[in-house]
């Protein structure tokens, strides 16, 4: 009988845990996206020809923000997420050079994590085929090379240039093929 | 159970250690319109008498991600240093619409200050929408036309730049009845025509400005009513015709009227009703026999015999040439005299009828005199 009833109890919850409907904030907002990309866009200049000879190729984990069909959005969405909380990690724990814009990197950091508070939710999002933790494992590995890239050159000007504009490639991306799991199409 | 009350002692005594010190604001709430921002807290009143000097507050603020520091590494921002007021404008401190901020104040004095009050802020999430700032209304052929010029922020830039997905609800309505029967439309756009509206009825219209996500409403606007453009109705379309036939008709009655009086003065003029007598008429026609004031033929002039009787005799002289003018038929000159002296000798005369008796004689011999004057004063008037 006792086993009866807690079968019954884990099916509701496994049952109510994918049904779950998304809160009005389970969702990232495309015009905060945008804006993030506005921010570390203006925060300096166009990438200085100087650094051209520094530059080393960060293989760009496509595959993490891609989805084959419509049951791994939530994938998407995780890893999207994942990425903003990998970007915050990184400006959290190196401090950036004194040429870039101040204000605007405070806006840029501000709006960030915006998002990470306002969107925790998604994380507990779940689908089946969903296959977060191989994106995850994707991700962590990109911006580790991120990070090794900052430590070999000596958080140099150069080594965060080369960061920044892989990160403004990052989230271009994401805005390019990903702004349909996101709040804020053109239409009403 | 010792341990218990040692805790419960340290606990008071810590209690007791705080009422010490200053008691911090209390109340913290943001009074928000568009990018406006302005924090007001209480303070308790009570505690006034335990102050000595002046009570001030400082205000500061900080990007929540920079939270994540420790204390001593946070950068607040100070907005108001020991100001006296109970509020706080924030509306120009640089907070960026997007991010989430924390607001902290304290109350001091000169020794003392009370510990932080804190309260979380994001504008994009808390910041209250205002309404449009104008709402123009005009009636276009029927359709009502709404021109809306959206809540503008501090800086005079329209909220549509901070608000993306920011849209209007228009609710309009038949004046007469109430807006709670009003009909809603829902636009992005700022120029809006409403059709398919009754003609010639008087529409009343007001906008708020919304945003989709916080479902974030706006007051309402001004109210703002006009009627539209409609067909005439049938019963002054005929009122209209009427009174114009009645001007044309009273028109050409007024023109014919002028007309004929100028004809009858015309014809009056040239041919007059009331004719000439006949002998008079006679005179104009070329043929007629026209009384001659002058033989046609004499050449010469004509002369007349005139004699002239000086003014200047006496009263009894002038008796006599009365009674000569009986004989005399040519009247006549008399030196400065008119009908006024002619008047005077004739009541002399009436008076003098006596004398004229008895002086008779004397008048023949004056007469003879006057006659032998006369043939001398004889004039010949020549024509």
């Amino acid at each position: 009988m006792d086993f009866h009833r807690v079968a019954w109890l884990c099916t509701f919850f496994c049952f109510a845990q994918v049904w779950s409907l998304p809160t009005r904030n389970c969702i990232l907002r495309k015009d905060l996206m945008k804006k993030t990309c506005t921010f570390i866009e203006t925060a300096s200049g166009l990438f200085p020809s100087q650094c051209l000879d520094d530059h080393v190729s960060i293989s760009f984990p496509q595959n993490v923000f891609e989805s084959s069909n419509t049951l791994q959005v939530t994938g998407v969405e995780k890893a999207v997420y994942q990425t903003l909380q990998n970007i915050d990690a990184l400006f959290e724990n190196y401090s950036v050079p004194d040429q870039w814009d101040e204000e605007k990197m405070t806006d840029f950091r501000g709006i960030v994590y915006r998002q990470i508070e306002e969107s925790k939710c998604i994380m507990s999002k779940s689908e089946t085929e969903e296959n977060f933790p191989s994106r995850e494992a994707s991700l962590k590995v990109y911006f580790e090379a991120l990070s090794s890239t900052l430590k070999e050159k000596d958080f140099s000007f150069c080594a965060w240039e080369i960061v920044r504009s892989e990160i403004l490639r990052t989230l271009n991306f994401i805005l390019k093929h990903n702004s349909d799991i996101m709040y804020g199409s053109p239409q009403l | 159970m010792k341990a218990l009350r040692c805790f419960s002692l340290l606990l008071s005594l810590s209690v007791v250690t705080a009422l010490g010190d200053l008691s911090r604001p209390q109340n913290l709430s943001l009074q928000t319109l568009n990018t406006q921002y302005v924090l007001h807290w209480d303070w308790a009143d009570d505690q006034q008498m335990a102050v000595n000097g002046t009570l001030t507050f400082t205000a500061q603020y900080l990007s929540a991600f920079q939270s994540r520091k420790a204390a001593h590494k946070q950068k607040w921002r100070t907005v108001c240093a020991d100001v006296s007021e109970r509020h706080c404008d924030f509306t120009d401190a640089g907070l960026n619409y997007w991010g989430i901020y924390y607001l902290r104040v304290r109350a001091n004095t000169a020794q003392w200050f009370s510990s932080w009050t804190n309260i979380s802020f994001c504008p994009d999430k808390d910041a209250d929408l205002g309404p449009p700032s104008s709402v123009k209304l005009t009636s276009v052929k029927g359709d009502l036309e709404i021109v809306i010029a959206g809540p503008l922020s501090s800086t005079n830039e329209s909220m549509k730049t901070l608000v993306q997905d920011m849209h209007y609800l228009i609710q309009y309505w038949k004046k007469p009845e109430d807006y709670k029967k009003a009909e809603v439309l829902k636009t992005k756009n700022n120029v809006v025509t409403l059709s398919e509206l009754d003609g010639s009825t008087w529409y009343c219209v007001r906008v708020q400005s919304c945003c989709d996500f916080y479902n974030k409403t706006s007051v309402f606007s001004d109210t703002h009513c006009t009627r539209t453009e409609g067909q005439t109705p049938y019963w002054q379309i005929f009122l209209y015709f009427l009174l114009s036939l009645v001007l044309c008709f009273l028109l050409v009655l007024l023109v014919w009227f002028c007309f004929y009086k100028v004809l009858k003065s015309l014809k009056s003029i040239f041919y007059p009703n009331v004719q000439l007598p006949a002998h008079i008429q006679e005179l104009w026609s070329p043929d007629s026999e026209k009384p001659q004031l002058l033989p046609p033929d004499s050449s010469g002039s004509v002369c007349e015999h005139l004699d002239v009787i000086s003014a200047e005799m006496d009263t009894v002289t002038d008796a006599q040439s009365l009674n000569s003018e009986d004989q005399d038929t040519s009247a006549p000159s008399r030196h400065g005299s008119g009908d006024s002296g002619f008047n005077s000798t004739e009541e002399d005369f009436s008076r003098h009828g006596a004398v004229t008796d008895v002086q008779t004689d004397d008048v023949c011999k004056t007469n003879r005199k006057h006659t032998e004057e006369l043939h001398n004063g004889t004039l010949e008037l020549c024509a």
